[in-house]
């Protein structure tokens, strides 16, 4: 492979258009990024600049207008709503503001929602996803629903189901945003930690000092990246 | 495979908790089903149960047959010559002679009946005397307990040979063995030579006059014809006692018809006879065959009334369940969205959708099984009909109404699938 196996992410002039009808909106204008196996991530930039049209397209959620997007050496363009969903499952795991949990299920059963997808076998599910939620620790939390858990509880619930199947690449969008301080820069901690045991880690956010754990600061305005440290 | 259960019980399980979620709307969603399935059931009971009476009812008089019937009118009695004493009424040797000959006739059985006492030793019983020709045995389908029928040379030498019915046996020979002995109609001696097979009463569904025929007795034509004469002697009741004496030549014929498409020509041909030979209404024709067209008629009328109501209640309730699950989808957009984040394929989100809704349809049919199988129950027991439930169509009825599930989930669930995996996480 020409890139080296450590590329894990390659975008070329990647561009993301909606067309409503009567207007465009270029999300994203001509973004070139690569991130290595193992980096630390941040992603800045004011609202409505293209952060999250930028993670969904990373995340496999969506697909580029035009341009080429690698993920770990697979042409991301060529491949059908099942292949991309299977890439998703094994490879990314997504982290929202919102968390994003299913409230009818409790926590073990919202940790384990990418292990049901991959076809696991119920004993192999039930092992991992309590290992996951002792991991962020939330041992004794395990068959509360999302409701009776605290904003940074159900984050945690939220990192647990991201992680669960061994993914390549944790993507956060403003995983703090809705969050204090203090629990914030506990959730932060969690994702460092991820990151020194290897773990790809992007996370987007307006917060300067969540930005800081990152190794490189990519910096977007309108729809291009305009600065990287 | 072990993990494919596991998937499926666990969406099974999700599909239940979202049930229970919303208890009522999940209830009346289902009315429609419960209905539909309810009558699904209940029809092919009430029509299974009406065409087992019909068929009985064929059974016990003969497919093959044509029953003919004397009838006394009432206005008779009112005639010169009640006044004599003596009337004259019901089908006579011209009849006899005419049907005989129709070439579709295979043969004719005639009757001749009275009631009377039958008496052995102390005990009396009130039992109908048949006289009549060997063949009756087998046109009625009389079975033989102990001994046999009396046979054409018994009736060509005016044999005093008697053949009892069940119960006629049972009230005079409670512990004997009726065989040989010796009973007593009028004054004349007859000997026990056979007892019939107890035979169950017919239910009453077209007028046509039941007989308890285990009180029947049969004797040799000829032998009953030289005893008791053409004169029915009956009593008046009244506020004295009279006695009427009326002249029958014959109380029945059983005519047997060659070919079972001939009935129908047959017994029209029987009608004209009778028609031209008698000025009155003084017989009855029955057909055992028009019995059973009569009441699969019924029955097809019913199954298309009940029927349409119960296509139109599975369809109403596979629109409602329809219209629910796609409300469903509309509020669990944001968990479609989460779920195909974490990887779920468009097909997974199919099967939750899927099998969510025939959880619902299928709870309908089991809702409308019960009460299925508890109307004709009721119908049976309050309107006195036969309704028999079929397990073909419990399982008829369980199949439609997973299918209703299947092809009115079918669209919902599709929906929720290619929903836009970011729209639906956006969704608030
Ligand atoms: N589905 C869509 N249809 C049309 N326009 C869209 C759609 N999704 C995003 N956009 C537009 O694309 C641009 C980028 O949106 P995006 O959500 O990526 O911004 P963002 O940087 O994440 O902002 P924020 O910090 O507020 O989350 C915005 O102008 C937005 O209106
Ligand atoms: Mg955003």
């Amino acid at each position: 492979m020409k890139m080296g196996n450590d590329i894990l992410i390659e975008m070329k002039s990647v561009k993301k258009i909606y067309d409503l009808g009567n207007v465009k909106v270029f999300a994203l204008k001509n973004v070139n990024l690569k991130v290595k196996k193992g980096e630390h991530i941040s992603i800045m930039g004011p609202s409505g600049s293209g952060k999250t049209t930028l993670l969904n397209i990373i995340g496999c959620l969506d697909k580029p207008t035009e341009g080429e997007y690698y993920l770990d050496g697979i042409d991301v363009k060529n491949l059908n709503d099942d292949e991309l969903s299977e890439i998703r499952n094994k490879k990314i795991g997504f982290v929202f503001q919102n968390y994003n949990l299913i409230p009818q299920l409790n926590v073990i059963e919202n940790i384990s929602l990418p292990l049901i997808y991959r076809g696991l076998d119920e004993e192999e599910i039930i092992e991992k996803a309590k290992y996951y939620a002792n991991l962020v620790g939330l041992g004794d939390r395990m068959y509360h629903r999302p409701t009776e858990l605290s904003g940074g509880q159900q984050q945690r619930v939220a990192i647990a189901r991201a992680l669960v199947n061994e993914p390549l690449i944790i993507l956060g969008d403003e995983p703090t945003g809705n969050l204090d301080t203090k629990t914030g820069k506990e959730i932060m901690e969690i994702f460092k930690k991820l990151n020194e045991m290897g773990r790809t880690v992007i996370i987007i956010t307006h917060d300067s000092k969540v930005a800081e754990y990152g190794q490189r600061i990519v910096k977007i305005l309108d729809g291009e990246i305009i600065d990287e440290k | 495979m072990k993990s494919k259960i596991y998937y499926f019980l666990r969406i099974i399980k999700i599909g239940i908790k979202n049930i229970f979620l919303h208890k009522l709307r999940s209830f009346l969603t289902i009315l429609g089903i419960v209905f539909g399935v309810a009558s699904v059931i209940s029809m092919l009971a009430i029509g299974e149960g009406a065409s087992y009476e019909a068929r009985e009812k064929i059974k016990e008089l003969g497919s093959q047959n044509i029953i003919i019937r004397s009838v006394k009118l009432q206005e008779a009695r009112i005639t010169q010559e009640t006044r004599a004493f003596v009337g004259v009424y019901g089908l006579v040797e011209k009849d006899y002679e005419m049907i005989r000959t129709i070439p579709t006739v295979e043969f004719i059985v005639p009757t001749w009946e009275m009631k009377e006492e039958i008496r052995y030793g102390d005990k009396i019983v009130q039992g109908r005397i048949v006289c009549t020709y060997p063949e009756y045995k087998d046109v009625m389908n009389l079975g033989i307990e102990t001994g046999r029928f009396f046979t054409k040379i018994d009736m060509e030498l005016f044999k005093p040979f008697a053949v009892i019915g069940y119960s006629i046996k049972k009230s005079l020979f409670p512990v004997e063995d009726p065989i040989g002995k010796t009973i007593t109609v009028r004054s004349y001696n007859f000997k026990v030579i056979g007892v019939t097979k107890e035979k169950g009463l017919m239910t009453e569904t077209t007028g046509f006059t039941a007989e308890d025929v285990n009180f029947d007795i049969y004797i040799p034509f000829t032998t009953g014809r030289s005893y008791f004469g053409e004169f029915e002697i009956t009593s008046k009741q009244g506020p004295i006692i009279r006695w009427e004496r009326n002249w029958v030549k014959y109380h029945r014929f059983i005519v047997r018809v060659k070919d079972m498409d001939k009935i129908l020509t047959t017994s029209a041909i029987i009608e004209d006879i009778l028609k031209t030979n008698h000025k009155k209404d003084d017989y009855e024709i029955l057909v055992p065959l028009q019995l059973l067209m009569q009441a699969e008629h019924t029955k097809k009328i019913f199954n298309i009334v009940l029927g349409s109501i119960a296509a139109i209640s599975l369809i109403v309730g596979g629109i409602g369940i329809m219209n629910i699950m796609l409300a469903t989808v509309t509020e669990r957009t944001r968990e479609i969205g989460i779920r195909r984040a974490v990887g779920a394929k468009r097909k997974d989100i199919i099967n939750q959708f899927l099998i969510e809704t025939v959880i619902l349809s299928s709870t309908g049919g089991l809702i409308g099984i019960f009460l299925g199988v508890l109307i004709p129950k009721l119908v049976t027991k309050f309107a006195g009909m036969t309704t028999i439930i079929t397990w073909w169509s419990i399982a008829l009825s369980f199949t439609i109404s997973v299918g209703v599930g299947i092809t009115f989930g079918i669209y919902p669930a599709r929906k929720a699938a290619y929903l836009d995996p970011i729209q639906a996480l956006r969704y608030e």
